[in-house]
């Protein structure tokens, strides 16, 4: 899998005082806004925010399942939005699902023994869950920071074709 | 409680979202199988003694009181169900006797999610006829 990764941050132009770093960030961001429109490198184009959007609409009021489900909250909707947007362009789109406990589900899968589920909780937190092969793996992090390159391994895992 | 429940029976997990299923090989998502929170249990209806139009009465039941749309059930037996170290306990409701819980459910969020990623990767999705 080819992706490429942007970072937020310039060495040595962290400055945010400095006009050229503030004109290098603001190109930055015009590029990577540009390539996520991109059918082949990016979310936007995939229709991924798209998606957030309309699990949220579906699951935004209580006892969205017909039982005693949680509403997904505008702070996770937006959470999810800024974690998929942390991801490097060329990562294979997740499917967006929802969880009763009121959390937003990332979900890359392949098959019953390669698939890996990334839930985006209230109070910024993600948990996930992943079966690759014999192999089972499982953890938490924070959803407000960039997506780990522990979490990139695994998907990369799941969905790399043989 | 749950000595009564055998381990052969089968339980069924009403599917109300569409995204809780795969279309595109009909297997079904672990997010049908995270549980609420407070109390963290999942709710399911045992299969025992009922006829298919009656487990799927119960499905409309559910569905229905939040217009939603009842796309299928993914059925999983509670041997399977107490293999992740869950539990299974009768909780009959009025207009469900065969009404139960999943219990037994870990504090820790991505200890669940293993744990509902097991029991979906050994639950069947059968599609809702009437669709």
């Amino acid at each position: 899998m080819t992706t490429i990764t942007m970072p937020f941050t310039i060495s040595g132009y962290s400055d945010e005082n400095s006009n050229g770093a503030g004109y290098v960030a603001q190109e930055r961001e015009k590029v990577f806004n540009y390539l996520q429109m991109s059918n082949a490198l990016g979310f936007a184009a995939k229709g991924t925010f798209q998606q957030l959007e309309e699990v949220f609409e579906e699951c935004s009021e209580q006892s969205w399942d017909g039982e005693n489900a949680k509403p997904i909250s505008k702070e996770v909707l937006q959470n999810a939005k800024m974690f998929l947007e942390s991801f490097p362009l060329g990562i294979e789109s997740p499917e967006i699902g929802s969880e009763p406990d009121g959390a937003i589900t990332l979900e890359w899968y392949r098959s019953p023994s390669r698939v890996i589920s990334i839930s985006i909780n209230p109070g910024g937190w993600l948990y996930y869950a992943a079966i690759i092969g014999s192999t089972r793996r499982h953890g938490m992090d924070f959803a407000l920071f960039d997506v780990s390159e522990d979490l990139l391994a695994l998907i990369d895992e799941v969905t790399w074709k043989i | 409680m749950t000595d009564s429940i055998l381990p052969n029976e089968l339980l069924a997990r009403y599917i109300t979202s569409s995204r809780w299923f795969r279309k595109q090989d009909q297997t079904v998502k672990q997010d049908a199988f995270i549980p609420p929170e407070n109390p963290l249990e999942l709710s399911v209806t045992r299969h025992l003694n009922l006829q298919e139009p009656e487990i799927w009465s119960i499905g409309n039941g559910v569905a229905s009181g939040q217009n939603r749309t009842l796309h299928g059930r993914a059925d999983v037996k509670v041997s399977h169900v107490r293999t992740q170290s869950l539990n299974v306990v009768v909780d009959p409701a009025p207009n469900n006797p065969n009404h139960a819980n999943i219990t037994g459910w870990p504090l820790e969020k991505d200890i669940r999610k293993m744990r509902a990623l097991e029991i979906a990767c050994g639950a069947q999705f059968v599609a809702n006829p009437e669709l």
